[in-house]
């Protein structure tokens, strides 16, 4: 499952980045594994993300996000 | 233990480090280019010392897959030719955001110099409530580290006992850690988190609540164009005037003085020559600064990239993304400024896109050249009903055939030259704050010395120029006539071309020395045929269709000597700024064409 997959306020948790042109600004943007990411709210249709990461918002589009690969907590 | 000679200041983009440069060297700096790229060297002394302070470019790691990166780690290791081997680091990372610069801080450490971490924003980090157990940190790190406040000045001065050597040698010396690679950053936080030596600060709920409305689908967009429409307000209503008024003052003055001074050769070259192109040069800058203070405010409250974000989908269409929008807006006042402003592009292939299509965007230089020769040749007819006169529509043509240009520009430069994969986008949005005087003031002043020294003597020297070659030969103690002057050979030479264009040889010749001024077109126009309406005369040579192809030549070529000495000073060469230049003439040329072919066979 990769971030852009997640809906509004959902939670999860990064287990990794995919190697790629965008590999190294999205680690120092904080996606790095271990990281928690909660999608704020989404923009022109879904082509945009707003992300919490670790508590500090970016935004990032949803081609890019798709790199990032997360698993969801699970909520009882 | 001695002073450290040469020290680096090293750490990511964003986090202050320019402030802290500025603190503790003063003003006393030096700004050049690392050899062959567009790395920008910048040292200074140390306040009080003679230790010299490098700034090394803004990095996130050490992994050499950029120029800056590659830089930075080159000079780390001593291996960059014409920097000196480096006795020391000063390593400064966001204090807020400590646990996403932990790889980085393993990473300089592991590099074997004596280093000190220095934890910015602790004035923030504090007020949102974080906390970083220092005296721990620096245990676990095996280098010292210390909490300070670029913006205020405070938590400097254990920065000074470092640089002096007060420290034990074996407490600066860093450890190298597990294995001397860097550490993961996870389990570092984690453990740092555990132990109670670091606590996030909490988010601020004030950039939250504003978010909600800077970032909502509808009234996102349309707050974007309020403070754009603000900022143009400012630099047309105020900035605009006020640079006329210098520059006529300045032209007084030249005048006054002209009438004082014998009237020869230097009279001529001394108030024709040089002061009137100082003349254009200062009324230039009101403009300038405001703009520059336009960007660097929404740079420092955080909104620049609230603006990004929500022009990337747009900017997204034809390859860009959103970081351009900004700059690309602000070449609508003027090229120069919004070149300089290229800088806070990241990716350098996304910067170089942006600075070559800067120029297409209609800038306030042209604006008086279009109404005049709009005025001058195009008569005033109606073109729908009372709606809309064929004057007005010409106007909004120009504009549009610029941006159209740009857009153009910008796909096939994607689709070829600066072909990459691109299509990534991701950028932090950082906490609104109050913008800070100092910070402002310093990044204005700093690229207002630039446009000075570099810019402005290119400007001056190309002014020169043309203005000799308009009036060479001399007769005797008189500088020569346009008409007969070497530039009117050139007009000779390059009348062939203008023909299919519709133009002659006066309008070749006023085109040429429109290169110093786009305004003097219209007076060199005026010298060749020698009579005040010059509409008239030209419209009975050119016909309207030659007149129009001349407006679409204007807006499409490159005709600003400012323009071309800014981009060589951004991209650290002259290739740039010349292709830039032949493409962006081809287009004028075969635009202006195709246009009067058209307008010829349509009506007239």
């Amino acid at each position: 499952m990769h971030l852009a997959e997640l809906k509004r306020g959902e939670k999860a948790t990064v287990i990794g980045v995919a190697q790629g042109d965008a590999f190294c600004h999205l680690c120092s943007l904080g996606l790095n594994a271990g990281a928690e990411v909660e999608i704020v709210r989404h923009l022109s249709r879904r082509a945009m993300l707003i992300v919490r990461v670790d508590g500090s918002d970016i935004a990032l589009r949803a081609q890019t996000a798709a790199a990032v690969k997360i698993a969801q907590e699970r909520h009882p | 233990m001695s002073e450290f000679r040469t020290i680096g200041l090293i750490g990511p983009p964003n986090v202050g480090k320019s402030t802290l440069f500025n603190r503790l060297t003063g003003l006393r700096q030096k700004v050049s280019n690392y050899s062959g790229v567009t790395v920008e060297h910048r040292s200074g002394r140390l306040r009080g010392t003679s230790q010299v302070i490098l700034d090394l470019p803004g990095v996130w790691s050490l992994q050499p897959n950029s120029e800056d990166q590659h830089i930075a780690v080159s000079i780390l290791k001593g291996t960059q030719p014409g920097v000196d081997k480096l006795d020391a680091v000063l390593l400064v990372v966001d204090g807020t955001q400590l646990h996403r610069y932990l790889t980085l801080i393993h990473e300089v450490l592991a590099c074997h110099l004596p280093t000190m971490v220095l934890l910015n924003m602790a004035d923030e980090l504090h007020a949102r409530n974080g906390f970083v157990d220092t005296l721990a940190l620096a245990r676990d790190l095996g280098a010292p580290v210390t909490l300070i406040s670029a913006a205020r000045g405070t938590g400097l001065d254990a920065i000074d006992h470092f640089l002096k050597g007060e420290h034990g040698a074996s407490q600066i010396l860093p450890v190298l850690q597990r294995g001397g690679n860097a550490a993961g950053c996870v389990t570092d936080c984690h453990t740092l988190r555990h132990s109670g030596a670091y606590r996030r600060p909490h988010h601020s709920k004030f950039t939250r609540a504003l978010d909600r409305w800077a970032l909502h689908p509808v009234l996102g967009p349309f707050l974007c164009i309020i403070a754009i429409l603000a900022a143009f307000q400012i630099i047309f209503r105020l900035a605009y005037p006020a640079g006329q008024a210098l520059t006529n003052l300045l032209n007084n003055f030249g005048l006054h003085t002209a009438a004082l001074l014998p009237d020869n050769l230097v009279r001529a070259i001394l108030i024709d020559g040089m002061w009137n192109g100082v003349a254009s040069i200062v009324g230039f800058l009101p403009q300038i600064l405001c703009l520059f203070l336009v960007i660097t405010l929404l740079e420092d409250s955080g909104y620049m990239a609230r603006a990004a974000v929500i022009a990337d989908r747009t900017m997204g269409r034809v390859g860009l993304n959103g970081r351009s929008f900004l700059p690309l807006l602000s070449a609508y006042a003027c090229a120069v400024p919004a070149i300089m402003g290229t800088r806070a592009i990241p990716s350098k292939r996304d910067r170089l896109a942006t600075i070559l299509i800067a120029p297409f965007m209609t800038c306030s230089a042209r604006l008086p050249v279009y109404a005049l020769l709009i005025a001058a040749f195009i008569p005033a007819r109606p073109l729908l009903g009372r709606f809309l006169g064929l004057q007005a529509a010409m106007m909004l043509a120009l504009y549009a055939i610029g941006l159209l240009a740009a857009l153009f520009t910008a796909k096939i430069l994607h689709s070829t030259m600066l072909k990459g994969p691109g299509a990534s986008f991701a950028i932090e949005l950082p906490n609104y704050r109050a913008p800070r005087v100092r910070t402002v003031a310093l990044a204005i002043l700093d690229r207002t010395k630039v446009f000075l020294s570099e810019v402005a003597t290119v400007i001056l020297v190309l002014n020169l120029v043309i203005w000799f070659l308009a009036h060479l030969p001399f007769h005797g103690t008189q500088a020569g006539d346009v008409g007969s002057s070497i530039l009117a050979k050139i007009g000779d030479a390059i009348e062939p071309f203008l023909r299919p264009l519709g133009l002659n040889r006066a309008v070749g010749i006023s085109l040429l020395t429109a290169f110093v001024a786009r305004e003097s077109v219209v007076s060199t126009l005026a010298t060749l045929y020698g009579s005040v309406n010059i509409g008239d005369a030209l419209r009975a040579d050119i016909g309207l269709a030659g007149a129009i192809a001349l407006l679409v030549f204007f807006a499409l070529a490159m005709q600003c000597t400012a323009t071309l000495a800014v981009v060589r000073r951004e991209t650290n060469s002259w290739k740039w700024p010349l292709a830039q230049f032949a493409y962006m003439t081809v287009l004028a040329y075969s635009g202006a064409f195709i246009t009067y072919r058209i307008v010829s066979a349509l009506h007239f």
